[in-house]
Protein backbone atom coordinates (compact mmCIF):
# COMPACT_ATOMS: atom_id res chain seq x y z
CA UNK A 1 0.00 0.00 0.00
CA UNK A 2 1.55 3.29 -1.05
CA UNK A 3 0.34 6.29 0.91
CA UNK A 4 1.61 9.59 2.24
CA UNK A 5 4.08 8.96 5.05
CA UNK A 6 2.68 8.87 8.56
CA UNK A 7 6.08 8.37 10.16
CA UNK A 8 9.43 9.65 8.91
CA UNK A 9 12.46 8.43 10.86
CA UNK A 10 15.66 10.01 9.65
CA UNK A 11 19.14 8.97 10.77
CA UNK A 12 18.16 8.06 14.32
CA UNK A 13 21.03 6.92 16.48
CA UNK A 14 20.87 5.86 20.11
CA UNK A 15 23.74 4.74 22.27
CA UNK A 16 23.67 3.19 25.75
CA UNK A 17 27.20 3.51 27.10
CA UNK A 18 29.40 1.50 24.77
CA UNK A 19 26.45 -0.18 23.05
CA UNK A 20 25.17 1.31 19.84
CA UNK A 21 21.49 0.32 20.00
CA UNK A 22 20.40 2.22 16.87
CA UNK A 23 22.83 3.15 14.12
CA UNK A 24 21.51 5.87 11.80
CA UNK A 25 18.15 4.21 11.24
CA UNK A 26 16.11 5.76 8.44
CA UNK A 27 12.59 4.49 7.85
CA UNK A 28 9.29 5.76 6.48
CA UNK A 29 5.92 4.28 7.36
CA UNK A 30 2.66 4.82 5.53
CA UNK A 31 -0.67 3.24 6.35
CA UNK A 32 -0.73 -0.52 6.76
CA UNK A 33 0.77 -3.01 9.14
CA UNK A 34 4.58 -3.18 9.19
CA UNK A 35 6.33 -6.01 11.00
CA UNK A 36 9.58 -5.24 12.80
CA UNK A 37 11.66 -8.38 13.13
CA UNK A 38 15.02 -8.85 14.74
CA UNK A 39 16.86 -10.98 17.28
CA UNK A 40 17.11 -9.98 20.93
CA UNK A 41 19.43 -7.00 21.23
CA UNK A 42 18.83 -5.89 17.64
CA UNK A 43 17.41 -2.54 18.75
CA UNK A 44 13.70 -3.21 18.16
CA UNK A 45 12.58 -2.11 21.60
CA UNK A 46 14.84 0.94 21.48
CA UNK A 47 13.39 1.96 18.12
CA UNK A 48 9.87 1.45 19.46
CA UNK A 49 10.60 3.48 22.59
CA UNK A 50 12.23 6.29 20.67
CA UNK A 51 9.35 6.43 18.20
CA UNK A 52 6.82 6.48 21.04
CA UNK A 53 8.70 9.43 22.66
CA UNK A 54 9.35 7.37 25.81
CA UNK A 55 13.09 7.63 25.05
CA UNK A 56 14.93 10.51 23.43
CA UNK A 57 17.21 9.62 20.49
CA UNK A 58 20.88 10.57 20.62
CA UNK A 59 20.64 12.14 17.17
CA UNK A 60 18.40 12.15 14.13
CA UNK A 61 14.80 13.20 13.73
CA UNK A 62 11.35 11.60 13.83
CA UNK A 63 8.24 13.16 12.34
CA UNK A 64 4.71 11.86 12.81
CA UNK A 65 2.16 13.35 10.44
CA UNK A 66 4.41 16.38 10.10
CA UNK A 67 5.02 16.90 13.82
CA UNK A 68 8.50 16.61 15.30
CA UNK A 69 8.62 13.83 17.88
CA UNK A 70 12.13 14.98 18.72
CA UNK A 71 11.22 18.66 18.86
CA UNK A 72 9.88 21.00 21.52
CA UNK A 73 7.42 19.84 24.15
CA UNK A 74 4.41 21.24 22.29
CA UNK A 75 5.39 19.27 19.19
CA UNK A 76 6.10 16.15 21.22
CA UNK A 77 2.68 16.49 22.83
CA UNK A 78 1.04 16.72 19.39
CA UNK A 79 2.84 13.53 18.41
CA UNK A 80 1.68 11.82 21.60
CA UNK A 81 -1.91 12.59 20.68
CA UNK A 82 -1.38 10.65 17.46
CA UNK A 83 0.05 7.44 18.87
CA UNK A 84 -1.13 4.37 20.68
CA UNK A 85 1.80 2.63 22.35
CA UNK A 86 2.09 -0.85 23.79
CA UNK A 87 5.40 -1.35 25.66
CA UNK A 88 6.98 -4.76 25.86
CA UNK A 89 6.04 -4.99 29.52
CA UNK A 90 3.15 -3.28 31.21
CA UNK A 91 2.82 -3.39 34.97
CA UNK A 92 -0.64 -2.70 36.28
CA UNK A 93 -1.21 -0.57 39.37
CA UNK A 94 -2.35 -2.67 42.28
CA UNK A 95 -6.02 -3.18 42.97
CA UNK A 96 -7.22 -1.85 39.63
CA UNK A 97 -9.98 -3.38 37.57
CA UNK A 98 -9.74 -3.76 33.80
CA UNK A 99 -12.09 -0.81 33.42
CA UNK A 100 -10.32 1.47 35.90
CA UNK A 101 -6.95 0.78 34.29
CA UNK A 102 -8.20 1.86 30.87
CA UNK A 103 -10.06 4.77 32.48
CA UNK A 104 -6.76 5.90 34.01
CA UNK A 105 -4.91 5.74 30.69
CA UNK A 106 -7.80 7.52 28.97
CA UNK A 107 -7.44 10.43 31.40
CA UNK A 108 -3.74 10.57 30.53
CA UNK A 109 -4.83 10.68 26.88
CA UNK A 110 -6.83 13.80 27.69
CA UNK A 111 -10.31 12.29 27.67
CA UNK A 112 -11.70 14.72 30.22
CA UNK A 113 -15.42 14.23 29.66
CA UNK A 114 -16.43 11.36 31.92
CA UNK A 115 -19.31 9.97 29.83
CA UNK A 116 -17.33 10.11 26.57
CA UNK A 117 -14.30 8.58 28.27
CA UNK A 118 -16.27 5.71 29.74
CA UNK A 119 -17.86 5.03 26.34
CA UNK A 120 -14.37 4.97 24.78
CA UNK A 121 -13.11 2.60 27.48
CA UNK A 122 -16.02 0.25 26.79
CA UNK A 123 -15.24 0.40 23.07
CA UNK A 124 -11.57 -0.45 23.70
CA UNK A 125 -12.54 -3.34 25.98
CA UNK A 126 -14.87 -4.61 23.26
CA UNK A 127 -12.09 -4.50 20.66
CA UNK A 128 -10.01 -6.94 22.68
CA UNK A 129 -13.02 -9.03 23.71
CA UNK A 130 -12.84 -8.15 27.39
CA UNK A 131 -16.21 -6.42 27.82
CA UNK A 132 -17.36 -9.13 30.20
CA UNK A 133 -14.26 -8.64 32.41
CA UNK A 134 -14.63 -4.88 32.87
CA UNK A 135 -15.19 -5.18 36.62
CA UNK A 136 -12.56 -7.89 37.15
CA UNK A 137 -9.43 -7.01 39.07
CA UNK A 138 -6.39 -7.15 36.81
CA UNK A 139 -4.67 -9.67 39.08
CA UNK A 140 -7.51 -12.13 38.46
CA UNK A 141 -7.07 -11.99 34.67
CA UNK A 142 -5.05 -14.61 32.82
CA UNK A 143 -1.75 -13.67 31.16
CA UNK A 144 -3.42 -13.48 27.75
CA UNK A 145 -6.23 -11.32 29.09
CA UNK A 146 -3.72 -8.94 30.69
CA UNK A 147 -1.87 -8.65 27.43
CA UNK A 148 -5.12 -7.87 25.63
CA UNK A 149 -5.95 -5.30 28.29
CA UNK A 150 -2.54 -3.69 27.83
CA UNK A 151 -3.20 -3.62 24.11
CA UNK A 152 -6.66 -2.10 24.60
CA UNK A 153 -5.14 1.07 26.08
CA UNK A 154 -3.25 1.62 22.81
CA UNK A 155 -6.58 1.63 20.95
CA UNK A 156 -8.08 4.42 23.08
CA UNK A 157 -8.88 7.35 20.83
CA UNK A 158 -8.29 5.27 17.69
CA UNK A 159 -4.88 6.90 17.01
CA UNK A 160 -3.48 6.96 13.46
CA UNK A 161 -0.20 5.39 14.59
CA UNK A 162 -0.03 2.22 16.67
CA UNK A 163 3.37 1.20 18.02
CA UNK A 164 3.16 -2.27 19.46
CA UNK A 165 5.98 -4.21 21.09
CA UNK A 166 5.27 -7.94 21.12
CA UNK A 167 1.46 -7.60 21.23
CA UNK A 168 0.74 -11.31 20.77
CA UNK A 169 2.96 -12.63 23.56
CA UNK A 170 0.97 -14.96 25.80
CA UNK A 171 -2.07 -15.16 23.52
CA UNK A 172 -3.50 -18.49 22.41
CA UNK A 173 -3.96 -19.14 18.66
CA UNK A 174 -7.63 -18.11 18.68
CA UNK A 175 -6.87 -14.86 20.50
CA UNK A 176 -4.00 -14.16 18.12
CA UNK A 177 -6.26 -14.68 15.14
CA UNK A 178 -8.83 -12.32 16.67
CA UNK A 179 -6.15 -9.75 17.33
CA UNK A 180 -4.89 -9.97 13.76
CA UNK A 181 -8.38 -9.02 12.61
CA UNK A 182 -8.41 -5.96 14.87
CA UNK A 183 -4.91 -4.87 13.81
CA UNK A 184 -5.58 -5.30 10.10
CA UNK A 185 -8.62 -3.03 10.48
CA UNK A 186 -6.43 -0.43 12.19
CA UNK A 187 -3.85 -0.80 9.45
CA UNK A 188 -6.46 0.07 6.82
CA UNK A 189 -6.71 3.64 8.09
CA UNK A 190 -3.41 4.26 9.84
CA UNK A 191 0.07 2.92 10.43
CA UNK A 192 0.74 -0.05 12.68
CA UNK A 193 4.32 -0.90 13.62
CA UNK A 194 4.48 -4.34 15.13
CA UNK A 195 7.71 -5.49 16.79
CA UNK A 196 7.58 -9.22 17.18
CA UNK A 197 9.44 -12.50 17.31
CA UNK A 198 6.41 -14.27 15.81
CA UNK A 199 7.18 -14.66 12.13
CA UNK A 200 3.77 -16.28 11.60
CA UNK A 201 2.15 -13.02 12.73
CA UNK A 202 4.23 -11.15 10.18
CA UNK A 203 3.28 -13.64 7.46
CA UNK A 204 -0.41 -13.46 8.32
CA UNK A 205 -0.78 -9.76 8.97
CA UNK A 206 1.94 -7.51 7.55
CA UNK A 207 2.26 -6.08 4.08
CA UNK A 208 5.74 -4.91 4.84
CA UNK A 209 8.54 -6.20 7.00
CA UNK A 210 11.63 -4.50 8.38
CA UNK A 211 14.46 -6.64 9.74
CA UNK A 212 16.69 -4.95 12.29
CA UNK A 213 20.03 -6.40 13.38
CA UNK A 214 22.80 -4.76 15.40
CA UNK A 215 20.89 -1.47 15.34
CA UNK A 216 20.76 -1.33 11.55
CA UNK A 217 18.06 -2.10 9.01
CA UNK A 218 19.00 -5.29 7.23
CA UNK A 219 15.87 -5.62 5.12
CA UNK A 220 12.93 -3.39 4.27
CA UNK A 221 10.35 -4.64 1.81
CA UNK A 222 7.23 -6.70 1.33
CA UNK A 223 6.78 -10.01 3.05
CA UNK A 224 6.82 -11.69 -0.37
CA UNK A 225 10.17 -10.06 -1.14
CA UNK A 226 11.60 -11.30 2.15
CA UNK A 227 10.41 -14.82 1.43
CA UNK A 228 11.86 -14.58 -2.08
CA UNK A 229 15.35 -14.01 -0.65
CA UNK A 230 15.26 -17.63 0.55
CA UNK A 231 13.95 -19.15 -2.69
CA UNK A 232 16.00 -22.18 -3.69
CA UNK A 233 17.81 -22.27 -0.35
CA UNK A 234 15.43 -24.38 1.73
CA UNK A 235 15.63 -28.15 1.38
CA UNK A 236 13.85 -31.26 2.51
CA UNK A 237 16.02 -34.36 2.62
CA UNK A 238 16.78 -37.48 4.60
CA UNK A 239 19.94 -35.91 6.10
CA UNK A 240 21.14 -32.34 6.61
CA UNK A 241 22.41 -30.84 3.36
CA UNK A 242 26.09 -29.77 3.19
CA UNK A 243 26.75 -26.24 4.44
CA UNK A 244 23.27 -25.74 5.91
CA UNK A 245 23.06 -22.78 8.25
CA UNK A 246 20.31 -24.41 10.24
CA UNK A 247 18.46 -27.70 10.06
CA UNK A 248 16.00 -29.76 12.04
CA UNK A 249 14.09 -33.01 11.63
CA UNK A 250 10.41 -32.30 11.00
CA UNK A 251 7.39 -34.30 12.11
CA UNK A 252 7.42 -36.21 8.81
CA UNK A 253 10.88 -37.55 9.64
CA UNK A 254 12.59 -35.54 6.91
CA UNK A 255 15.22 -32.88 7.61
CA UNK A 256 14.48 -29.28 6.72
CA UNK A 257 17.70 -27.41 5.94
CA UNK A 258 18.10 -23.69 5.44
CA UNK A 259 20.99 -22.61 3.25
CA UNK A 260 23.72 -24.91 1.99
CA UNK A 261 23.71 -26.88 -1.21
CA UNK A 262 21.43 -29.65 -2.30
CA UNK A 263 22.77 -33.09 -1.43
CA UNK A 264 21.63 -36.45 -2.80
CA UNK A 265 17.84 -36.79 -2.56
CA UNK A 266 17.32 -33.22 -1.37
CA UNK A 267 14.44 -31.33 -2.89
CA UNK A 268 13.90 -27.60 -2.77
CA UNK A 269 10.82 -26.56 -0.86
CA UNK A 270 8.77 -23.38 -0.48
CA UNK A 271 10.48 -21.09 2.06
CA UNK A 272 8.54 -19.47 4.89
CA UNK A 273 9.01 -16.01 6.41
CA UNK A 274 10.89 -17.68 9.24
CA UNK A 275 13.23 -19.47 6.83
CA UNK A 276 14.03 -16.22 5.07
CA UNK A 277 14.49 -14.37 8.36
CA UNK A 278 16.83 -17.02 9.78
CA UNK A 279 18.78 -17.17 6.54
CA UNK A 280 19.17 -13.41 6.52
CA UNK A 281 20.50 -13.30 10.07
CA UNK A 282 22.67 -16.36 9.74
CA UNK A 283 22.95 -19.08 12.32
CA UNK A 284 24.38 -17.71 15.51
CA UNK A 285 23.49 -17.95 19.16
CA UNK A 286 21.36 -15.08 20.39
CA UNK A 287 22.38 -13.03 23.41
CA UNK A 288 20.33 -13.83 26.47
CA UNK A 289 19.27 -10.27 27.13
CA UNK A 290 18.11 -7.39 25.00
CA UNK A 291 20.76 -4.69 25.00
CA UNK A 292 18.16 -1.99 25.49
CA UNK B 1 -42.60 -15.03 25.05
CA UNK B 2 -42.87 -16.35 21.51
CA UNK B 3 -39.64 -18.13 20.93
CA UNK B 4 -38.39 -20.10 17.93
CA UNK B 5 -35.19 -22.04 18.61
CA UNK B 6 -34.40 -19.94 21.69
CA UNK B 7 -34.87 -16.56 19.96
CA UNK B 8 -37.59 -13.93 20.13
CA UNK B 9 -39.81 -14.09 17.03
CA UNK B 10 -40.41 -11.10 14.78
CA UNK B 11 -43.92 -10.38 16.04
CA UNK B 12 -42.64 -10.19 19.58
CA UNK B 13 -39.73 -7.99 18.60
CA UNK B 14 -42.11 -5.67 16.74
CA UNK B 15 -44.36 -5.40 19.79
CA UNK B 16 -41.31 -4.79 21.94
CA UNK B 17 -40.07 -2.12 19.55
CA UNK B 18 -43.45 -0.40 19.72
CA UNK B 19 -43.56 -0.66 23.51
CA UNK B 20 -46.70 -2.79 23.19
CA UNK B 21 -45.61 -5.71 25.38
CA UNK B 22 -46.95 -6.26 28.87
CA UNK B 23 -44.34 -5.61 31.55
CA UNK B 24 -43.56 -9.30 32.17
CA UNK B 25 -43.01 -9.99 28.45
CA UNK B 26 -40.92 -6.83 28.05
CA UNK B 27 -38.81 -7.92 31.01
CA UNK B 28 -38.29 -11.34 29.37
CA UNK B 29 -37.17 -9.70 26.13
CA UNK B 30 -34.84 -7.39 28.03
CA UNK B 31 -33.35 -10.34 29.90
CA UNK B 32 -32.81 -12.17 26.60
CA UNK B 33 -31.38 -9.34 24.48
CA UNK B 34 -28.07 -8.80 26.33
CA UNK B 35 -27.22 -12.48 25.83
CA UNK B 36 -28.31 -12.81 22.19
CA UNK B 37 -26.48 -10.96 19.47
CA UNK B 38 -28.80 -12.36 16.76
CA UNK B 39 -31.93 -10.95 18.39
CA UNK B 40 -30.26 -7.62 18.99
CA UNK B 41 -29.30 -7.48 15.34
CA UNK B 42 -32.86 -8.38 14.25
CA UNK B 43 -34.31 -5.78 16.57
CA UNK B 44 -31.90 -3.22 15.14
CA UNK B 45 -33.02 -4.29 11.65
CA UNK B 46 -36.62 -3.55 12.55
CA UNK B 47 -35.69 0.06 13.10
CA UNK B 48 -35.85 0.73 16.78
CA UNK B 49 -37.65 3.81 17.97
CA UNK B 50 -35.19 6.52 19.08
CA UNK B 51 -36.40 6.26 22.66
CA UNK B 52 -35.35 2.59 22.67
CA UNK B 53 -31.93 3.52 21.32
CA UNK B 54 -31.47 6.00 24.12
CA UNK B 55 -32.67 3.55 26.74
CA UNK B 56 -30.46 0.80 25.29
CA UNK B 57 -27.45 3.11 25.36
CA UNK B 58 -28.15 3.82 29.00
CA UNK B 59 -28.45 0.12 29.79
CA UNK B 60 -25.16 -0.63 28.04
CA UNK B 61 -23.44 2.27 29.80
CA UNK B 62 -24.83 1.21 33.18
CA UNK B 63 -23.87 -2.43 32.76
CA UNK B 64 -20.48 -1.76 31.19
CA UNK B 65 -19.32 0.96 33.59
CA UNK B 66 -18.34 -0.30 37.03
CA UNK B 67 -18.78 1.90 40.09
CA UNK B 68 -15.72 4.04 40.91
CA UNK B 69 -13.47 2.58 43.61
CA UNK B 70 -13.83 3.73 47.25
CA UNK B 71 -10.50 5.60 46.92
CA UNK B 72 -11.80 7.58 43.95
CA UNK B 73 -15.10 8.29 45.73
CA UNK B 74 -13.19 9.50 48.81
CA UNK B 75 -11.00 11.82 46.74
CA UNK B 76 -14.08 13.19 44.98
CA UNK B 77 -15.67 13.93 48.34
CA UNK B 78 -12.48 15.81 49.25
CA UNK B 79 -13.11 18.08 46.30
CA UNK B 80 -10.90 16.58 43.58
CA UNK B 81 -12.23 16.42 40.05
CA UNK B 82 -13.20 13.02 38.71
CA UNK B 83 -10.24 12.99 36.29
CA UNK B 84 -7.71 13.99 38.99
CA UNK B 85 -9.07 11.35 41.37
CA UNK B 86 -8.77 8.76 38.61
CA UNK B 87 -5.12 9.75 38.06
CA UNK B 88 -4.20 9.67 41.72
CA UNK B 89 -5.91 6.33 42.20
CA UNK B 90 -3.02 4.74 40.28
CA UNK B 91 -0.12 6.52 41.98
CA UNK B 92 2.05 3.89 43.60
CA UNK B 93 3.23 6.22 46.34
CA UNK B 94 -0.37 6.67 47.45
CA UNK B 95 -1.43 3.07 47.75
CA UNK B 96 -2.03 1.25 51.01
CA UNK B 97 1.39 -0.34 51.32
CA UNK B 98 3.09 3.03 50.92
CA UNK B 99 0.92 4.52 53.67
CA UNK B 100 1.68 1.58 55.97
CA UNK B 101 5.42 1.95 55.27
CA UNK B 102 5.21 5.69 56.01
CA UNK B 103 3.43 5.06 59.29
CA UNK B 104 6.00 2.42 60.26
CA UNK B 105 9.01 4.64 59.50
CA UNK B 106 7.57 7.72 61.21
CA UNK B 107 6.45 5.71 64.21
CA UNK B 108 9.93 4.23 64.55
CA UNK B 109 11.61 7.64 64.23
CA UNK B 110 9.20 9.27 66.71
CA UNK B 111 9.52 6.44 69.23
CA UNK B 112 13.31 6.70 69.04
CA UNK B 113 12.97 10.25 70.36
CA UNK B 114 10.76 9.30 73.27
CA UNK B 115 13.65 9.23 75.79
CA UNK B 116 14.51 12.83 74.94
CA UNK B 117 17.99 12.00 73.62
CA UNK B 118 19.41 14.14 70.81
CA UNK B 119 20.08 11.09 68.63
CA UNK B 120 16.37 10.20 68.64
CA UNK B 121 15.37 13.77 67.80
CA UNK B 122 18.00 13.81 65.05
CA UNK B 123 16.56 10.61 63.58
CA UNK B 124 13.08 12.12 63.53
CA UNK B 125 14.41 15.29 61.91
CA UNK B 126 16.36 13.25 59.37
CA UNK B 127 13.41 11.07 58.37
CA UNK B 128 10.56 13.60 58.38
CA UNK B 129 11.47 15.81 55.37
CA UNK B 130 12.69 12.83 53.35
CA UNK B 131 9.32 11.04 53.30
CA UNK B 132 7.74 13.49 50.86
CA UNK B 133 10.96 13.41 48.81
CA UNK B 134 10.88 9.61 48.64
CA UNK B 135 7.20 9.71 47.75
CA UNK B 136 7.89 12.03 44.85
CA UNK B 137 10.82 9.92 43.65
CA UNK B 138 8.72 6.76 43.79
CA UNK B 139 5.92 8.48 41.91
CA UNK B 140 8.29 9.31 39.05
CA UNK B 141 10.80 6.50 39.27
CA UNK B 142 11.60 4.71 36.04
CA UNK B 143 10.89 1.53 37.95
CA UNK B 144 7.28 2.70 37.98
CA UNK B 145 5.71 -0.13 36.04
CA UNK B 146 3.81 2.29 33.86
CA UNK B 147 6.50 4.96 33.44
CA UNK B 148 7.09 4.11 29.77
CA UNK B 149 3.43 4.18 28.95
CA UNK B 150 2.74 7.36 30.86
CA UNK B 151 5.64 9.23 29.31
CA UNK B 152 4.18 8.54 25.85
CA UNK B 153 0.79 10.08 26.68
CA UNK B 154 -0.02 13.73 25.97
CA UNK B 155 -1.12 14.55 29.53
CA UNK B 156 0.95 17.55 30.78
CA UNK B 157 3.68 15.99 32.87
CA UNK B 158 4.16 19.23 34.81
CA UNK B 159 0.58 19.04 36.01
CA UNK B 160 0.96 15.36 36.77
CA UNK B 161 4.13 16.17 38.73
CA UNK B 162 2.43 18.81 40.83
CA UNK B 163 -0.68 16.72 41.33
CA UNK B 164 1.32 13.74 42.52
CA UNK B 165 3.55 15.88 44.70
CA UNK B 166 0.58 17.54 46.36
CA UNK B 167 -1.04 14.15 46.92
CA UNK B 168 2.15 12.63 48.35
CA UNK B 169 2.51 15.57 50.74
CA UNK B 170 -1.17 15.44 51.70
CA UNK B 171 -0.76 11.77 52.53
CA UNK B 172 2.50 11.97 54.50
CA UNK B 173 2.77 15.43 56.10
CA UNK B 174 -0.17 15.09 58.56
CA UNK B 175 1.14 11.70 59.64
CA UNK B 176 4.63 12.99 60.36
CA UNK B 177 3.30 16.02 62.25
CA UNK B 178 0.86 13.87 64.25
CA UNK B 179 3.55 11.41 65.33
CA UNK B 180 5.94 14.25 66.17
CA UNK B 181 3.31 16.07 68.23
CA UNK B 182 2.50 12.87 70.11
CA UNK B 183 6.09 12.53 71.39
CA UNK B 184 6.81 15.50 73.72
CA UNK B 185 10.64 15.50 73.44
CA UNK B 186 10.32 16.21 69.71
CA UNK B 187 8.72 19.52 70.56
CA UNK B 188 8.67 22.17 67.86
CA UNK B 189 10.67 19.93 65.53
CA UNK B 190 7.28 18.31 64.79
CA UNK B 191 6.64 21.27 62.46
CA UNK B 192 10.20 22.59 62.14
CA UNK B 193 10.95 20.07 59.40
CA UNK B 194 8.32 21.49 57.05
CA UNK B 195 10.52 24.21 55.55
CA UNK B 196 13.45 21.89 54.72
CA UNK B 197 10.91 19.40 53.37
CA UNK B 198 9.60 22.05 50.99
CA UNK B 199 13.14 22.93 49.91
CA UNK B 200 14.23 19.32 49.42
CA UNK B 201 11.06 18.32 47.54
CA UNK B 202 11.20 21.32 45.21
CA UNK B 203 14.92 20.81 44.70
CA UNK B 204 14.35 17.13 43.87
CA UNK B 205 11.59 17.96 41.39
CA UNK B 206 13.78 20.55 39.68
CA UNK B 207 16.75 18.16 39.58
CA UNK B 208 14.52 15.45 38.10
CA UNK B 209 14.22 17.53 34.92
CA UNK B 210 17.97 16.90 34.39
CA UNK B 211 18.74 13.62 36.09
CA UNK B 212 16.89 10.44 36.96
CA UNK B 213 14.44 10.59 39.89
CA UNK B 214 16.40 8.18 42.11
CA UNK B 215 19.62 10.15 41.58
CA UNK B 216 17.88 13.44 42.34
CA UNK B 217 16.25 12.02 45.46
CA UNK B 218 19.52 10.42 46.57
CA UNK B 219 21.38 13.72 46.22
CA UNK B 220 18.69 15.58 48.18
CA UNK B 221 18.80 12.88 50.87
CA UNK B 222 22.60 13.07 51.12
CA UNK B 223 22.46 16.85 51.41
CA UNK B 224 19.92 16.66 54.23
CA UNK B 225 21.93 13.96 55.98
CA UNK B 226 24.96 16.28 55.99
CA UNK B 227 22.94 19.17 57.41
CA UNK B 228 21.40 17.08 60.20
CA UNK B 229 24.76 15.43 60.96
CA UNK B 230 26.42 18.84 61.24
CA UNK B 231 23.72 20.03 63.66
CA UNK B 232 23.96 16.79 65.62
CA UNK B 233 27.73 17.25 65.93
CA UNK B 234 27.17 20.59 67.67
CA UNK B 235 24.77 18.86 70.07
CA UNK B 236 21.97 21.14 68.92
CA UNK B 237 19.77 19.24 66.44
CA UNK B 238 17.28 22.09 66.33
CA UNK B 239 19.94 24.33 64.77
CA UNK B 240 19.30 22.56 61.46
CA UNK B 241 15.85 24.12 61.31
CA UNK B 242 16.39 27.34 63.29
CA UNK B 243 15.22 30.64 61.86
CA UNK B 244 18.49 31.33 60.02
CA UNK B 245 18.61 28.05 58.11
CA UNK B 246 14.84 28.26 57.61
CA UNK B 247 15.34 31.46 55.61
CA UNK B 248 17.90 29.59 53.54
CA UNK B 249 15.40 26.77 52.91
CA UNK B 250 12.81 29.33 51.84
CA UNK B 251 15.31 30.85 49.44
CA UNK B 252 16.31 27.44 48.05
CA UNK B 253 12.59 26.56 47.63
CA UNK B 254 11.95 29.78 45.70
CA UNK B 255 14.97 29.33 43.43
CA UNK B 256 14.19 25.63 42.83
CA UNK B 257 10.53 26.44 42.08
CA UNK B 258 11.57 29.14 39.60
CA UNK B 259 14.04 26.76 38.02
CA UNK B 260 11.40 24.03 37.81
CA UNK B 261 8.96 26.41 36.16
CA UNK B 262 11.51 27.44 33.55
CA UNK B 263 12.51 23.84 32.87
CA UNK B 264 8.90 22.68 32.53
CA UNK B 265 8.14 25.50 30.12
CA UNK B 266 11.12 24.55 28.00
CA UNK B 267 10.00 20.96 27.47
CA UNK B 268 11.79 19.12 30.25
CA UNK B 269 9.67 16.71 32.23
CA UNK B 270 10.48 15.18 35.63
CA UNK B 271 11.23 11.55 34.89
CA UNK B 272 10.75 12.25 31.18
CA UNK B 273 12.78 11.03 28.20
CA UNK B 274 16.55 11.35 28.54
Amino acid sequence: MTTAPIVEIDGVTKRFGATLALDAVTLTLGSGVTGLLGPNGAGKTTLIRVLSTAEAPGSGSIRVLGHEATGRLAERTRVRRLIGYLPQEVGFPRGMTAFSFLDYIAVLKEWDDTAARHAEVRRALGLVDLSDRASSRVRTLSGGQRRRLALAQAFIGDPPLLILDEPTTGLDPEQRAGLRGVLSERGAGGAVLLATHQTEDVAALCERVVVLADGRIRFDGTVADLVATAAGQVWLSEEEVPGARMSWRTGTGRVRSIGGTAGPGAEATEPSVEDAYLLMLGHRPEPLEEAA
Amino acid sequence: MSVRGGHADEALLLRYRDDACDPATAASVEAHLPTCEACRARLAGLGRAPVVDVAWGRVVAAIGTPEPSPAVRLMRRMGLSEADATLLRAARSLDGSWTIATIAVVAFAALAAIDGGSSGRALYLLVAPLLPVIGVVVAFSSSDSLADLISATPYPKARLALLRTAAVCAASVPLVIAFGAAVPPIGWLAVGWLMPALALTTLTLAAMTWIRPATAGGAAGALWLLIVAAAFATDDVGAAVASGPALGYALVSAVAAACLTVRLKSAHEPGGPR
